[in-house]
């Protein structure tokens, strides 16, 4: 996965904000609040080879268990894929 | 002819006085050193941009440019068909304006004149932010009425002036926020007034931002401050195509969310809706 690069993070009194920047702010002029996994997700998903391995580095990070972080994990990114906030990089990630 | 707008002196050529808008003129000051230069040509048609400026932003009423770190910018009227200007930075202080001839007498509205300025581009860079609000003095003091378009600002303040001692409105759309000489932030005037026309020369320290909202009572809401952050960002102007200046902006905006009183606030149409949220201020000791 990649992410499409034209977002500027900040934390505002210990919550995350994605803020959309460059021509990325036409196509959506709006703000996304992360959670804390989410933050985690945005961070690492292009250094995740593909989708388990994603899920790795969340059971590395967070005390959960694989289905729960799996879980999480499909959530979020679908949400990120309809926003158009990553692409795939290859045919299953 | 040199013009100060808050913390930044601006000189114009190639335009009198009388081809500008009436607000404008109410910030005319003597000549001084000048922050920005503007030289403006009338022209029967608008140039093309030599090579090596880039297309970096769209939408129907701007088309932004860049070559290295200049800008350059082709403004219109709903659709680039209708375009009325460039401008183009020669120099990071130095700005000529191309204006169409066929358009010059819509020159002398508010919107079209400051829109060949860039302001906002120039102003970020010395922490100067335009927020979308209805200037309120009360007393010596600025609190701002925030929030989009419709909500009822302008006539919150009405409220405000009707049923509350010294109160008037100085600008009925925007304001610029900067901080003083001192590090204190204050509110002050701006060139543009929307349909309001009211738009007075004065500066007062800021004490509140206040985010509007309509309801059938009266209510000050207390919000996370990350919701006073989105509503804040999404009421200043920001160039949101220049991503080195929307993140320095965005910190500015940060550092005022933690000096800068700022609530969010449900009301309606009453007398009562002034004096609750009057009350509140003072009891805070946000005004005095």
């Amino acid at each position: 996965m990649k992410r499409i690069k034209e977002y500027i993070k900040r934390n505002i009194a210990g919550e995350i904000v994605l803020v959309p920047a460059g021509q990325t702010a036409e196509d959506f002029n709006g703000m996304i609040t992360l959670t804390e996994s989410g933050e985690f997700i945005w961070d690492h998903i292009e250094e995740a080879r593909d989708f388990n391995h994603l899920v790795e580095l969340i059971l590395e990070e967070y005390e959960v268990d694989r289905p729960t972080a799996a879980q999480d994990a499909s959530a979020f990114l679908m949400q990120l894929l309809q926003a158009g906030m990553v692409k795939p990089t290859g045919l299953n990630w | 002819m040199h013009f100060t707008i808050g913390p930044i002196t601006l000189s114009i050529h190639g335009l009198t006085a009388t081809e500008i808008p009436v607000n404008t003129r109410k910030f005319i000051t003597e000549e001084r050193e000048a922050d920005i230069h503007y030289t403006f040509r009338i022209v029967k048609e608008l140039p093309y941009l030599e090579e090596g400026w880039e297309p970096i932003f769209e939408r129907p009423d701007i088309q932004v440019f860049r070559s290295g770190e200049l800008e350059a910018r082709k403004l219109a009227v709903g659709t680039m068909e209708a375009a009325y200007a460039i401008t183009k930075e020669t120099n990071e202080k130095e700005i000529e304006v191309y204006f169409l001839e066929a358009m010059k007498q819509e020159l002398v509205i508010d919107t079209i004149f400051v829109s060949c300025l860039a302001l906002e581009r120039h102003f970020a860079e010395k922490g100067a932010h335009i927020l979308h609000s209805c200037f309120l003095h009360y007393h010596g003091q600025a609190v701002l009425f925030s929030g989009p378009s419709g909500i009822g600002k302008s006539t919150h303040a009405n409220l405000w002036r009707q049923h509350i001692e010294d109160t008037h409105v100085v600008n009925g759309d925007r304001c610029l926020i900067y901080q003083n000489e001192e590090g204190e932030y204050v509110a002050s005037a701006w060139p543009v007034c929307g349909s309001s026309n009211i738009c007075l020369t004065e500066t007062y320290p800021l004490k509140a931002i206040v985010f509007m909202g309509q309801a059938p009572h009266n209510e000050v809401v207390n919000v996370r401050p990350m919701q006073l952050f989105k509503q804040l960002s999404s009421q200043i102007t920001i160039n949101w195509w220049n991503k080195q200046q929307v993140g320095h902006i965005l910190d500015a905006l940060q550092q005022m969310l933690g000096k800068v009183k700022m609530v969010n606030y449900l009301c309606n149409l009453t007398p009562e809706a002034p004096k609750t949220l009057y009350n509140y201020l003072k009891e805070k000791q946000w005004i005095s």
